[in-house]
């Protein structure tokens, strides 16, 4: 789609621009912005359509050329108009842009250019490359850069300063540059000493020509092994005007600034190995440069199991981060604990310089005076190629055995408080007793109210059946009102009124008992609901009972005597029925 | 003979062991000292004084691990409070002396926070409290038939089944984690629980550690550093609490 939007674009201008009755003389060229270039350069392919008439101009499939790489695949595209001795003509251009990846000889090849639907060959462009390998000596270049190094034949450990510098010939402007990352230093320890403070240019003669030279950076490099090491090309992508040309008004893209890749030549770099120190030049750290070493302690009198800081610090120039850490012989009755080691490093313009400070936790394990003995470490100077002895002082130290005398396990000077042994055992408790004492009281805490919801549920339940379900209530309250019924019975009144409450309280009973009704139940309809419950006899014992009561009431006259009879009677028919019954 | 057998009695009572035990440690013999309180803890008598003295005694034996986890199990006995905490900051005193420190992630420090101060018992007394208020309640609704009771009654249990919920959650993480001390002298957090495997940071006598009881393998216990990293370290070099 963008394509054909490109092709409609173009058609649409060039349509538009140019007079109906022009004849199709239509001519493709391509050609370079330069005919001899250097390796790492941009070059511009430029393809040029010109003629009095014609409207579609397609762009071109771009194939792959040996030791070019096109840098973006959407072309810079302009048209130009004239019109001389009253003819129109116009020419349409497609600017593509290569990066020139090797030297030698390279060939754009012929390139197909439709226009209005006919093809179009350009001529193949052959390119003499100047190879990096191949150039000529910088002093003929306009512009260069190259890697200084303090010395070729180090020793392990030295400290080396590698300057960057960018030489450029007076009506060379250098519009930005950007030094590469992947600078290979193998064998080295490098460090910047770039403060970030912007390049300064000055004036300087080289070989008789006038230059301008700005230093680009600067690296304190340290060789860690003897041998012959390279220091690898340092690349700079610079982008430069050439303010003394020609200037093309019409070269709107590129004017007269470029991009150019420029890299250093590797320098070889013959490593000694650093010269075996004498026994009376003091121990081998593999030190290199100009330090200064002191060693101390932080305090001198302490207490059995109380740790001892023994502290060495380096400071100076040189390769502070590749120097080994002494080793003191220590007293015995000390045990050495996790030393610590820190660097500091200060970035002066032209060396690196700093800090070392290793640290040794010493405990002491026994009282008494004890003695870090003297001693002495090498350190190589490059300047003289011999060692320098240091001399370490001894230092002694003081342990006390009495906790609260010195600075024992027991008393802290700085914290200020005082460890000392509990004399009176409080209340022994016994691991088997729990943490808390046992969890008795939670079971019973929970057990207690579950209980209690227990019971209390079963009361409401039952109070809940009672109120709402009343042939549960009857049966329920049977024997009890019953009896209600029974204790009524008094000797003051007719002993046939004492009977009917008899057989009131007995078919009652029955009828609260089975869920009968309690208003017009007969005789015979009691007995024959009783029929499942009881057996013929006792069946027959209470129709008995039944008829008497009936019967009672008929009779001119009852003795009370009859009266209790039927009365203990009805007491244990009741006993019976209650078991008996549902 | 009498005489004899109540003199021999006296000698095994806790309270003469522990007293000729600090006598010992006052005459700077820390060694005699913690064999006496060792032997005392270890059949199973235990209390403040017992701790603290343990934790000085391992102090001046420069066992900095066992120091810090005798004064940390004081610190479970409130009358020895001072004397705890005046321990635990002389021995992280000396840790950070030999600088052996460790930074501390904040999350670890939750955690291990909650294993080692939740307040179990508290936290059961609430939950009995508040399970009995709400069958108090309920029971009183029954009885009244008051909606006010039966709604705080539900109110209560429910605060009682979120009390439960957090209990059960702190016995699950206390059932697969503990807390635990390294009294190795030095040694290195692995990998994996073997000899030969990647060492993932050196570890010191006196890290705190988050065990997993269920991550066991021969001889190792896989713990977590309070700076969050995990891995094995041998088990006899880990003291349990």
């Amino acid at each position: 789609m963008r394509k054909i939007g490109e092709a409609l674009l173009i058609w649409a201008l060039v349509w538009v621009a140019s007079p109906a009755q022009a004849q199709p003389d239509i001519t493709v060229t391509a050609s370079v912005n330069t005919a001899t270039a250097r390796q790492g350069e941009r070059i511009a392919l430029s393809i040029v359509v010109s003629g009095s008439n014609f409207n579609t101009v397609t762009r071109p499939q771009m194939p792959a050329i040996a030791g070019l790489a096109l840098q973006n695949p959407q072309p810079q595209m302009s048209t130009n108009y004239r019109f001389v001795n009253g003819v129109s003509s116009r020419s349409h251009t497609l600017t593509y842009v290569f990066r020139i990846e090797r030297g030698g000889s390279i060939t754009i090849p012929s390139l197909t250019v439709p226009v209005d639907g006919t093809t179009y060959e350009t001529k193949p462009i052959t390119l003499s490359i100047q190879g990096a390998s191949d150039r000529p000596a910088e002093t003929t270049e306009e512009f260069f850069v190259r890697m200084d190094l303090s010395s070729n034949r180090p020793v392990v450990g030295q400290q080396l300063l590698a300057e960057l510098t960018l030489f450029f010939k007076p009506g060379i402007d250098i519009v930005s540059f950007t030094i590469s990352n992947n600078w290979r230093t193998d064998g080295f320890w490098k460090e910047s000493l770039n403060d970030g403070a912007a390049p300064q240019a000055e004036e300087t003669i080289l070989n008789g020509e006038r230059y301008r030279k700005a230093v680009l950076s600067r690296h304190a490099l340290f060789p860690n092994r003897s041998g012959d090491l390279t220091i690898g090309e340092q690349t700079v992508s610079l982008t430069v005007r050439n303010t003394s040309r020609f200037q093309d008004p019409f070269n709107v893209y590129f004017g007269n600034q470029r991009s150019v890749d420029v890299a250093t030549r590797s320098i070889p770099v013959s490593v000694r190995a650093l010269p075996e120190a004498g026994s009376d030049e003091g121990m081998p750290i593999n030190a290199v440069g100009d330090f200064t070493i002191t060693r101390r302690i932080v305090q001198s009198v302490v207490g059995v199991g109380e740790a001892v800081e023994l502290v060495t610090e380096m400071s100076g120039a040189g390769n502070l981060a590749l120097v080994s850490k002494p080793v003191y012989e220590l007293p015995e009755g000390f045990e050495r604990f996790q030393p610590s080691d820190e660097v500091q490093l200060t970035r002066a313009p032209t060396q690196l310089s700093g800090t070392r400070t290793f640290r040794d936790v010493l405990i002491a394990r026994r009282a008494g005076d004890f003695t870090i003995p003297a001693t002495a470490v090498a350190v190589f100077d490059p300047q003289t190629a011999r060692y320098r002895r240091i001399p370490l002082a001894a230092i002694g130290i003081t342990v006390n055995r009495d906790a609260s005398a010195g600075r024992s396990g027991a008393y802290d000077m700085e914290q200020g408080f005082t460890l000392a042994p509990i004399a009176v055992a409080s209340r022994w408790t016994r691991a088997d007793d729990g943490a808390f004492g046992g969890w008795w009281w939670f079971g019973s805490g929970l057990l207690l109210p579950l209980l209690a919801l227990g019971a209390a549920k079963r009361w409401k339940d039952e109070r809940d059946r009672l109120r709402s379900d009343h042939a549960y209530y009857r049966k329920t309250h049977a024997r009890s009102r019953a009896e209600a019924t029974l204790a009524t019975i008094s000797d003051a009144e007719e002993v046939k009124a004492s009977f009917a409450k008899l057989h009131r309280a007995l078919s009652g009973f029955v009828a609260d008992r089975l869920d009968l009704p309690e208003a017009g139940l007969e005789d015979a309809t009691l007995t024959r609901h009783l029929a499942p419950y009881l057996d013929a006899d006792e069946l027959a014992i209470i129709r008995q009972f039944l008829d008497i009561c009936a019967s009672i009431r008929f009779a001119p006259s009852q003795s009370r005597s009859d009266l209790v009879r039927e009365l203990s009677r009805v007491e244990s028919l009741l006993k019976r029925l209650d078991s008996a019954l549902p | 003979m009498m005489w004899f057998v109540i003199t021999l009695l006296l000698l095994d009572a806790p309270d003469v062991r522990f007293r000729m035990a600090t006598q010992a440690l006052t005459d700077q013999d820390p060694a005699t000292a913690v064999r006496e309180l060792v032997a005392l803890e270890a059949e199973g008598y235990a209390n403040g004084p017992l701790f603290v003295n343990l934790g000085i005694a391992y102090t001046h034996l420069d066992s900095l691990g066992l120091a810090k986890y005798y004064f940390l199990k004081a610190g479970r006995f409130s009358d020895v409070n001072l004397a705890t905490q005046t321990g635990l900051q002389h021995v992280e005193t000396q840790m950070l002396r030999r600088a052996s420190g460790l930074p501390v992630l904040s999350l670890n420090r939750f955690i291990n926070g909650f294993l080692w101060t939740y307040p179990d018992r508290l936290v059961a007394i609430l939950f009995i409290v508040l399970v009995n208020i709400g069958i108090g309640l309920r029971i009183g609704h029954w009885i009244t038939s008051s909606s006010g009771a039966s709604t705080a009654s539900w109110v209560a249990l429910g605060l009682a089944t979120a009390v439960l919920v957090v209990m059960l959650s702190a016995m699950a993480m206390r059932h697969q984690f503990g807390l635990g001390i390294v009294t190795l002298r030095e040694g290195a957090l692995r990998a994996e629980p073997d000899t030969t495997a990647d060492a993932i940071v050196p570890v010191y006598e006196g890290y705190e550690v988050r065990m997993d009881r269920q991550a066991h393998a021969d001889g190792w216990t896989r713990v977590t550093l309070i700076n969050g990293s995990t891995g094995w370290l041998p088990t006899p070099g880990v003291r349990a609490f």
